[in-house]
């Protein structure tokens, strides 16, 4: 038993640390463990959101999806640059409140947007979004498509998040996959990158950037289906050998050892 | 089994494996019972670590199984490191066997793993039936784009003899922990890790007693039969379900063509 400043910190680990669709479940099973009340605390919701928001959660609003980001944080009020819309999340029913129409992107935000959906519709999971931000510097991009089937235990997701300043694209790509049929099984990957862009007007930068993405996130793909082709040959064989060098089982060696 | 016990398991079966002990002493910080902490630290398979014994300089593990309190029984000499006052371990007929087991289940490991480390213990549990754990402990250094590997199987066996039928029953719960981090120039920073178990039950004929040699050899058939499952499993599970779920999260070729071209 420790102080509730330990149990509030070890809570927050294990939200930071749960897989992409399976925070109800954590919730419930925090719920049993420790009890309600700890975890209405406000550090502790302001966590859970900040976990929906880091894995790109969506909520609907009338008929579309609106995406939490930690770019499109402030507190518990998120803007859609996407939708053009604010809201709060409410973290007991999941859903959206108080929303309020807010100002459209700027054209190349709109147009960056507009080149990202293409390529989402075409190489990503239906439920995957993206959400464009104007910064200071540039802009800010976030990409997440999740896939779950809690029922076939698994989940996963393909998360990349860019930021542009000035000409310079940078970024890093992050993939978890979480298969826990009769055990716990997790992959993590994690790649960066950066780039230069060159792009005048609005049309020609956020095909640049678009392209600039694409290659990345192709390059890791195809990558890693290159070290699914290696693993087996190069890591498992190493450690346990299917069958013994003499092709020949212990049991066949000793069987005369269990007639005696 | 309490609501808390099982929510705990639930809690550990969605953290990262490669971070278990950090994760059960989180889970241990929750709970308010502390025989409840126990049974999690019980059910929950930890990392396998190594020990030295004292008397013989070979290599032990250290696990659930040889453990009294903070102190470990190493298999060659039978004592317990640091030293325990009131601490037993088998029966006499029972540390004979765990001594044969030792040396034969050495034999089974240079079969099937270049190098590692494996360690069998053995206790009393009821009249006309023990149990046993078959460990082995192999770890990969740097080589190639593979950063480190390791791979630690726990076969856990209970013998019982039925006088009666003339018959011994093997009871194995096998559970495999895998971790390969890789540092690949193309797809990044990559860590597979997790572990998986499965279960199995052996009946064969038996003329003998309890403590026959045959039934060291007859735990190990089962240990054998059992990592040789999980281990033609391995590629299918740890490579065959992490891609699946990786090309669900994104195509490589296209959904639709359109005339839009990224490339």
């Amino acid at each position: 038993m420790e102080g509730s400043e330990v149990k509030v910190r070890v809570i927050q680990y294990f939200l930071r640390n749960t897989p992409v669709g399976e925070l109800k479940e954590v919730l419930n099973d925090l719920k049993v463990i420790i009890g309600e009340e700890i975890l209405e605390q406000e550090t502790i919701q302001d966590t859970l959101i900040e976990c929906l928001a880091s894995h790109g959660a969506t909520v609907s609003i009338n008929d579309s999806q609106a995406m939490l980001t930690l770019q499109g944080r402030a507190a518990n009020r998120f803007t859609d640059p996407k939708l053009s819309k604010s809201f709060i999340f409410n973290t007991h029913t999941f859903e959206a409140e108080s929303v309020e129409e807010i100002e459209p992107q700027n054209s190349r935000a709109q147009a960056i947007q507009s080149k990202l959906d293409q390529y989402i519709s075409q190489h990503f999971s239906e439920t995957a979004q993206a959400r464009v931000f104007s910064t200071e510097e540039g802009f800010s991009i976030f990409l997440a498509s999740p896939v779950l089937n809690l029922r076939n235990m698994w989940t996963g997701e393909w998360i990349s998040n860019w930021k542009i300043s000035g000409t310079k694209l940078e970024g890093d790509i992050h993939i978890r996959a979480h298969y826990f049929e009769e055990g716990n099984l997790q992959l993590d990957q994690k790649k960066e990158f950066s780039k230069n862009i060159v792009g005048d007007d609005d049309e020609a930068f956020s095909q640049a950037v678009c392209r600039a993405i694409f290659e990345f996130e192709d390059q890791v793909h195809r990558g890693m289906h290159t070290l699914y082709e290696q693993i087996p040959q190069t890591c498992f064989k190493s450690m346990r050998r299917a069958l013994p060098v003499t092709h020949t089982k212990f049991s066949e060696i000793h069987r005369t050892k269990m007639l005696s | 089994m309490s609501a808390v016990l099982t929510s705990s398991l639930g809690l550990m079966r969605r953290m990262p494996p490669s971070a278990c002990e950090k994760n059960l002493a989180g889970v241990s910080k929750l709970i308010e019972n502390e025989e409840i902490v126990d049974q999690v630290y019980q059910r929950v398979d930890k990392p396998l670590e190594l020990g030295v014994c004292e008397t013989t300089g070979n290599q032990f593990i250290l696990c659930e199984f040889n453990r009294d309190g903070d102190s470990y029984r190493s298999p060659y000499s039978n004592n317990y490191q640091p030293p325990l006052p009131d601490s037993h371990g088998p029966s006499a007929d029972l540390r004979q066997m765990e001594i044969k087991a030792n040396d034969i289940f050495s034999e089974y490991r240079k079969l099937y793993y270049e190098g590692g480390t494996a360690s069998a213990y053995l206790w009393d549990t009821n009249p006309n039936e023990f149990a046993g754990a078959f460990l082995v402990k192999k770890d990969l250094g740097p080589s190639g784009i593979v950063e480190k590997g390791a791979w630690e199987s726990t076969n856990l066996v209970t013998v019982r003899l039925s006088p009666e039928s003339r018959t011994i029953t093997y009871v194995i719960t096998t559970t495999v922990f895998l971790q390969i981090t890789i540092n690949d120039p193309v797809a990044g920073k990559v860590e597979l890790s997790g572990s998986v178990s499965r279960q199995n039950q052996e009946t064969a004929a038996a003329n003998s007693n309890l403590y026959a040699d045959a039934h060291i050899y007859g735990m190990i058939f089962a240990v054998e039969n059992m990592e040789s499952k999980l281990r033609s499993s391995i590629d299918m599970i740890y490579v065959g379900k992490t891609s699946e779920i990786l090309d669900k999260t994104r195509k490589v070729e296209p959904e639709v063509r359109s005339r839009y071209k990224l490339a």
